[in-house]
């Protein structure tokens, strides 16, 4: 079995076997946040004159928010008031992500245990940048991940792979053999498209 | 053409093979810097037009029964029918001395920034400029970045798939 040496106690640990990278999500694996973003959705397009309800949009969560609104608005509105849109759904979660949004319990401890044991760790999330910097300042994982990506890096989100190639070009992950962790359908067909192996979770 | 390629010779120009030859621009008195892009924002659609008629309700009344469109908002001047800031047609009462007619063209684009002109937040939601064009017609050049006025919202359906 290889061997890592803990940069923190300096101890002799067994590196993980099989996989040497993880492409982690971010909503639902490593903060509790799912239903923050679906009735943020519902806020965002209630002001755009759409009245749908966020049990309606829960299912969706996981897509970048390009794809998730597809379903609710029209083509030509999609075409010129996604951005918009987005923008407004961003500003509805920070609005609530205080009050809403939780860290799952021991998501932040298992990625510094996982950093400490060799493996790379790159949040692969379709989330807004400033999302992100949110959820890690949250999390106090600042600093300890390997990279991040974000949904400003690629054109298509998910369930599109897109995020996933990018996160394991740019990071150069294609011989630590990498596993997507996600909790959504979106994750796991992600990951498939480009034939990584994907581990899901329960949110 | 922009950048490199007003710079090099095509293929199939056999004497000098296609390929970027300095002596050849040193003679013809081209500099060995290639052109910037011309910056531009992105057009997206005309997505707005504002008519200017001396019977407004009645030019609303034949395009509701036209095109089946909603009216967005009424006012004591101007009614605005359509399905949102996406698209709309705003139609305004002449004023003294005024001319029935077309009196601006709304363009929505990406990357507004890149005219360079001063824009500013609208009640669409967008940042916006306008120009006149041609007599008294404008144009309006707009992108959308938040929720628009509560006078441009209308209730919507669910689309159809």
């Amino acid at each position: 079995m290889s061997v890592a040496r803990s940069s923190q106690t300096g101890r002799r640990m067994p590196r993980a076997r099989g996989f040497g990278a993880v492409l982690l999500d971010l909503d639902g694996c490593l903060i509790d946040s799912n239903d923050a973003h679906a009735r943020a959705w519902s806020d965002a397009l209630a002001r755009f004159g759409r009245t749908i309800s966020a049990a309606a949009i829960r299912i969706h969560i996981g897509k970048g928010g390009a794809e998730l609104l597809r379903d609710f608005v029209t083509p030509s509105e999609h075409a010129l008031l996604a951005t918009a849109m987005g923008v407004a759904q961003t500003k509805a979660f920070l609005g609530r992500f205080r009050r809403e949004v939780r860290a799952v319990p021991g998501a932040a401890a298992a990625v510094r245990g996982m950093r400490r044991a060799g493996i790379a760790v790159v949040l692969a999330s379709s989330a807004q940048p400033e999302v992100i910097r949110t959820a890690l300042a949250l999390l106090r994982l600042q600093g300890v991940l390997t990279g991040v990506t974000s949904s400003e890096d690629v054109e298509k989100t998910k369930p599109f792979d897109d995020i996933f190639t990018l996160a394991i070009r740019r990071f150069r992950l294609e011989g630590r053999r990498p596993v997507a962790v996600g909790d959504t359908p979106y994750d796991i067909a992600a990951a498939h498209q480009i034939g990584v192996p994907c581990m899901a979770m329960r949110s | 053409m922009y950048g490199h390629a007003i710079l090099r010779l095509p293929d199939s120009h056999a004497p000098l093979g296609g390929r970027d030859l300095p002596g050849y621009r040193r003679a013809l008195g081209l500099r060995a810097q290639t052109l910037p892009m011309k910056p531009a924002p992105i057009p997206l659609a005309f997505h707005g037009i504002v008519i200017r008629v001396r019977e407004p309700e009645a030019v609303a009344r034949t395009i509701r029964e036209l095109l089946g469109w909603r009216t967005l908002s009424r006012g004591a001047h101007d009614i605005v029918l359509g399905e949102g800031p996406e698209l709309f047609l705003a139609i305004r009462k002449t004023g003294r001395g005024e001319t029935e007619g077309v009196e601006s063209l709304h363009l929505a684009v990406e990357r507004l920034s890149r005219s360079r002109r001063r824009s500013a937040p609208d009640a669409l939601g967008g940042d916006s400029w306008t120009r006149p064009l041609i007599g008294d017609l404008a144009l309006t050049v707009r992108e959308f970045r938040r929720a628009p006025g509560s006078r441009w919202r209308a209730k919507r359906k669910k689309p159809e798939r």
